[in-house]
C-alpha cells in the first residue's frame, strides 16, 4: 500500500485484496486523528470508507491483474470528500436495490445494508465511469464543532 | 477487536465486544463470536458498551448470530450501545429483529421474555 499525506489530504493506493483493508483503515484513522473533525462527520467518514472499499473488493468482478484501488480523502472547511477509483466492473451505487426489510430474525437477510448506510450518512454521491475505471465521490458534510 | 465470553449463573452467555466492529474487526472476532452463538441451549447477551464503531459487516455478524441463536429456540439481546453505534443499528432496523436495550439488567429481562 502506498500512502501520501499532505496537510488536509490523504491518498491511498492499494491492491484490491481483502487483507489490504486493515492497513488502509489504519492509515485513514491515523489521518483523521490529525484533522479537527466533529464526531458525527468523523464517524460518517469512517463508515463510508468501511462500506465502499470492501464493496469494491468483494463485488468488483473481473478486473485487470495489475488493478489498484485509489482512495483520496480531502478535508475542507465544510466537507470531507472521499474519492474512490478502481478498475472493476461498472457499478453505480445509485442502482443498488433498497435495503432488506424483515419483520423477524427468521426472515432477515444478513447483508445488503452497506450502501443504504452510505446514502444515509453522506450528503451526496457522484458516480462516473471514466474509460475502464469507476470513480465515486462521496461528500460528507462537516457539522459545527 | 476483542470478544470476551462469560457464562452467567442463570445459564445465559455474556459476550462483551471491545473495539471496532468494522470490516477488519469483524474478520478478527467473527469465528469466535459465531461459535458461541451456535452453542446449544444458551441464550446470549451481547455487551456493546466497548464498541466504538459499527458498520454493515458488524450488523451482518449480529444478525447472523441472532438467527443462529433463534434457530435453537434461544434468545439474544444487545445492550449498552453508544449513541453513534445505536444510530447505525436503528438505521438498519435491528431493534425490530432483536431487543436492543440500555443495560444488562434490561437485556436479561428481554431474553426471559
Amino acid at each position: 500500500m502506498k500512502t501520501l499525506r499532505r496537510d488536509n489530504d490523504l491518498l491511498l493506493t492499494f491492491e484490491p485484496r481483502w487483507d489490504e483493508i486493515a492497513p488502509a483503515t489504519d492509515a485513514l484513522l491515523a489521518f483523521l486523528e490529525t484533522q479537527a473533525l466533529d464526531p458525527t462527520s468523523r464517524y460518517a467518514t469512517e463508515l463510508v470508507f468501511d462500506e465502499i472499499v470492501p464493496n469494491i473488493i468483494r463485488y468488483g468482478g473481473p478486473r485487470p491483474s495489475d488493478d489498484q484501488i485509489d482512495v483520496a480523502v480531502r478535508v475542507n472547511a465544510t466537507h470531507v470528500l472521499l474519492e474512490f477509483g478502481d478498475g472493476g466492473q461498472a457499478f453505480d451505487p445509485h442502482d443498488a436495490p433498497p435495503p432488506p426489510q424483515a419483520r423477524d430474525l427468521a426472515e432477515a437477510t444478513v447483508g445488503g445494508f452497506g450502501l443504504h448506510l452510505v446514502k444515509a450518512y453522506a450528503e451526496r454521491q457522484d458516480y462516473e465511469r471514466r474509460g475502464e475505471r469507476n470513480h465515486l465521490t462521496v461528500r460528507v458534510r462537516r457539522q459545527p464543532s | 477487536m476483542e470478544c470476551n465470553i462469560t457464562d452467567l449463573p442463570d445459564g445465559a452467555t455474556l459476550l462483551r465486544l471491545v473495539g471496532r466492529l468494522d470490516t477488519a474487526g469483524v474478520d478478527r472476532v467473527e469465528t469466535r463470536f459465531a461459535a458461541v452463538a451456535t452453542r446449544r441451549d444458551k441464550s446470549v447477551l451481547v455487551d456493546l458498551s466497548g464498541v466504538e464503531f459499527v458498520g454493515s459487516m458488524g450488523v451482518r455478524m449480529l444478525i447472523s448470530a441472532g438467527r443462529a441463536v433463534r434457530a435453537q429456540s434461544q434468545h439474544i439481546a444487545l445492550f449498552g450501545a453508544q449513541p453513534p453505534v445505536l444510530e447505525v443499528l436503528e438505521r438498519v432496523g435491528l431493534p425490530g429483529l432483536m431487543p436492543v436495550v440500555a443495560d444488562q439488567a434490561a437485556a436479561t429481562l428481554a431474553i426471559r421474555g
